[in-house]
């Protein structure tokens, strides 16, 4: 009997939860997509925000997160392989591991302040797209490595005697067991592109700008992003800018449920 | 990964080959709309040129004028005296324009049956020392006054604090919030609440008292008849231009066109108070 | 009859950090012959197994003493690399390489740089029908190697031994994974091969060591009890613990 009042309560906690979840997720699209039109997508802000569209947002944003993917994915993958692959279990890399799962908890802004200090200032990037995609991209390469150094490390050892016992030499049975996790290493990737795509903060301090007459023509050029748009427009605007932030949220949350399904997609496919 | 440095370089390579005429505008929040509309407008008589605006607050632009990492700052105050010791050890020479005036009003919720407020009441809500509705006036409710104010990062809050609270403490239980707009929101909301924001911000939600008798108006706020209000600016750094007036350059053009008519409309339009004609008289 | 010497072990002790695992083997493996080792789990046949291609090596804990001569060359003098194409394996649970049938059983050679294009697919095919896979996946060799049986995918992975044409296949309890009809399949497979490689298996199945095999070891403890041709062991058996193990009475 307290089993089954257990149980339901449970069922109902859970029913609960996904119904505020939904919500959640449903609220800003029901609320944006109907600012969705070709002028929404294809122009300037305009007037105050309170007309023309997010065109520049949307291209910043592409452009950082093409960046970011560049700078990050390539390092995140390494230092993965190298954590669950090379590295022996020694003090120095129990550090390692513990560091970058630290670095995966530490709030953005503290990115940002690193970012601004260490790339707009000392580097003398300025507050530029360079800045906002190395300040994301030192962000998103711990996420990227210590997730694929997980599914690396899931790979059945199996696997690695058997490309051993046939001759494969260190370098090849690597390659043997990234390609056995090759659908989590993508997986790992697009989860850490698409936190960083969300990110306010750091780019905030890094990179943006709440307005821009151009799209950026050099990397040194500030940029205007999705979510610092949303930003700006609440905070600075009055409320006949608000529809903006709407419609920039809406388009936010259809972009990143849609990496979030590519994800389930590929992990279904590949179980 | 030795191509992808590589390509990095070539296009930062590239990117100075493009370089192109720019002007970056830094500072106030509260500028920002109106700025919004001048770079807009502008950018239709020079497409050549690439501008970026960024908000982050008055002492942030300054900062960057210092630098030299804007051209123009955007400031709802005037320099503190400590900006002013810098900029003459520096050498620098910074410049104020004013472009337009910031009313702020007093808003209550509409419900709220009051109509006028005087700055020595203000001053007394902000600062502790009257806490319900009934000590202002015995017709007013026995109810606890909710009071909110922006953060102090905000040039709104310099303003209160220079105009209303004259430098003494506010109360701790003064709510800060965020936003122009949370603050609206909330007052909407609450019977018993008082805020104030800037004049270009009140909305049909709330209701604005009138300050010693005043209401805040383009024309009582542009007179000094309203006494809650403040100038907003533009600096510019001269000494970057050999402490003359750069007749040809952008910055000069930037700042002839929004003391302009068509620019003093755009003020007008942003909800704020325009500091010279907006139609030009021939 | 020919009796030509492929492995020799001189007093093997083997340790998986302070535990030993192996004390003191000796034995010799003969060509073109099969020989299994038997005993109960945990008696360190599968650790005497690794030894031959040194899998063990690569074990943080393990140490290692004593010789293996391998044709006469100490094989800890030698690139494990060069060994292990020389000496393949087949393991316990059937473990294929996340690819198509064709590019697992080509992996080998391609790695080695055995073969080019066209010579590749002959391999391929040649190992297949070795292993007695060629004729239930000739079609469809592009398929996912994951999309087979278990008993399919251990052959595929003899397959994949005997593509790079090695002298010796090991086999660590290759069947105890799969029904009796794999296993029948892969007993008759191993008599097969055994006309053109050396073959060593490790099996706690005494009917499985009795049936297929030339010569038999039985270990208990970490220690080689016993070790002869496979008609002597099970008929007469100088040790009382392989007595007991062979009618069931330890294991």
């Amino acid at each position: 009997m307290a089993d089954r009042i257990a149980s339901s309560l449970l069922k109902l906690l859970t029913y609960i939860v996904f119904v505020i979840s939904t919500a959640v997720i449903l609220f800003p699209v029901f609320k944006g997509i109907r600012y969705f039109n070709p002028t929404f997508f294809t122009e300037f802000p305009s007037q105050g925000m309170t007309q023309g569209g997010i065109f520049p947002a949307i291209v910043g944003s592409l452009l950082l997160m093409s960046l970011v993917a560049v700078f990050s994915v390539p390092v995140g993958v390494l230092i993965g392989v190298f954590l669950s692959e090379y590295a022996k279990p020694t003090w120095l890399s129990a550090l390692l591991r513990t560091t970058i799962t630290t670095m995966t908890s530490i709030p953005s802004i503290v990115y940002g302040l690193f970012g601004l200090a260490f790339f707009c200032i000392t580097m003398g990037f300025g507050t530029s797209l360079l800045s906002a995609s190395f300040t994301l991209s030192i962000m998103t390469v711990p996420f990227v490595g210590g997730s694929v150094s997980n599914f690396l490390m899931a790979v059945s050892n199996d696997l690695r005697e058997a490309a051993m016992a046939i001759g494969a030499d260190k370098r090849e049975t690597v390659f043997m067991v990234i390609r056995a996790a090759k659908t989590g290493i993508l997986s790992s990737t697009l989860l850490g592109l698409g936190r960083a795509f969300g990110e306010t903060a750091p780019i905030l301090v890094t990179g943006a700008v709440f307005y821009a007459t151009n799209l950026p023509r050099r990397l040194t050029d500030p940029i205007m992003t999705l979510p610092t748009h949303i930003y700006a427009v609440v905070t600075n605007f009055p409320e006949d800018a608000y529809w903006m932030a709407y419609g920039s949220a809406a388009l936010m949350v259809i972009i990143i449920v849609a990496i979030y399904s590519i994800v389930q997609w590929i992990r279904r496919r590949s179980s | 990964m030795k191509r992808t440095i590589l390509s990095v370089i070539l296009l930062l390579a590239l990117g100075f080959l493009l370089m192109a005429d720019t002007l970056v505008i830094k500072g106030s929040n509260t500028v920002l709309p109106i700025a919004q509309r001048w770079v807009e407008a502008f950018k239709k008589y020079y497409p050549d040129l690439a501008v970026t605006l960024e908000g982050a607050g008055s002492s942030t632009g300054i900062k960057a004028l210092f630098n030299g990492t804007a051209d123009l700052a955007n400031s709802s105050r005037f320099l503190k005296s400590s900006e002013v010791e810098k900029m003459h050890a520096e050498g620098k020479y910074f410049t104020p324009i004013v472009i337009a005036y910031d009313g702020i009003a007093v808003i209550v919720n509409k419900s709220l049956p009051i109509n006028d407020i005087s700055r020595e009441t203000l001053k007394k809500i902000y600062t502790g020392k009257i806490t319900t509705w009934n000590q202002i006036d015995p017709s007013l409710p026995k109810k606890r006054i909710t009071i909110y104010s922006r953060n102090t990062a905000s040039g709104t809050f310099e303003t209160w604090e220079n105009k209303v609270l004259d430098k003494e403490r506010m109360a701790p239980w003064v709510q800060m919030l965020e936003s122009t707009q949370a603050e609206v929101e909330a007052i909407k909301r609450n019977p018993y609440a008082i805020g104030y924001v800037g004049y270009g911000y009140v909305t049909e939600d709330v209701k604005v008292l009138k300050v010693e008798g005043v209401a805040p108006s383009m024309k009582t706020i542009l007179s000094g008849e309203y006494s809650i209000s403040r100038p907003l600016f533009v600096f510019v750094d001269l000494s970057r231009f050999g402490n003359t007036w750069p007749e040809t350059n952008v910055v000069a053009k930037f700042i002839k066109f929004i003391v302009s008519p068509e620019g003093q409309k755009l003020v007008e339009d942003a909800g704020y108070v325009p500091a010279y004609p907006t139609t030009s008289s021939e | 009859m020919n009796k030509e010497i492929v492995y020799e072990m001189k007093n093997l002790s083997a340790w998986f950090g302070k535990n030993q695992v192996l004390k003191n083997v000796s034995l010799k493996i003969y060509r073109n012959k099969i020989t299994a080792i038997m005993g109960p789990s945990g008696c360190g046949k599968t650790t005497l197994l690794r030894c031959f291609n040194r899998l063990n090596d690569y074990t943080e804990s393990f140490r290692v003493e004593g010789d293996i001569f391998f044709n006469g060359q100490n094989i800890y003098q030698m690139d494990p690399v060069q060994l292990r194409r020389r000496v393949g394996m087949v393991f316990q649970r059937p473990n294929p390489f996340p690819m198509s049938i064709f590019d697992n059983v080509a992996y080998g050679p391609r790695i080695h740089g055995l073969a080019k294009k066209r010579g590749l697919s002959e391999r391929v095919e040649k190992a297949l029908k070795a292993a007695a896979l060629w004729d239930e996946v000739h079609g469809e060799l592009r398929k996912s190697a994951y999309k087979l049986s278990g008993g399919q995918q251990q052959r595929l992975c003899i397959a994949r031994a005997v593509a790079v044409e090695p002298e010796v296949i090991l086999l660590d309890e290759p069947t105890s994974a799969l029904d009796p009809i794999a296993t029948e399949r892969i007993e008759k497979l191993l008599e097969d091969l055994s006309s053109r490689y050396t073959i060593v298996i490790v099996t706690h199945s005494i009917g499985q060591a009795l049936r297929i095999s030339d010569y038999l070891g039985f270990m208990y403890k970490g220690e080689l009890v016993e070790f002869g041709e496979t008609s002597q062991v099970s008929e007469d058996p100088r040790h009382e613990l392989t007595q007991l193990f062979l009618t069931g009475r330890i294991g």
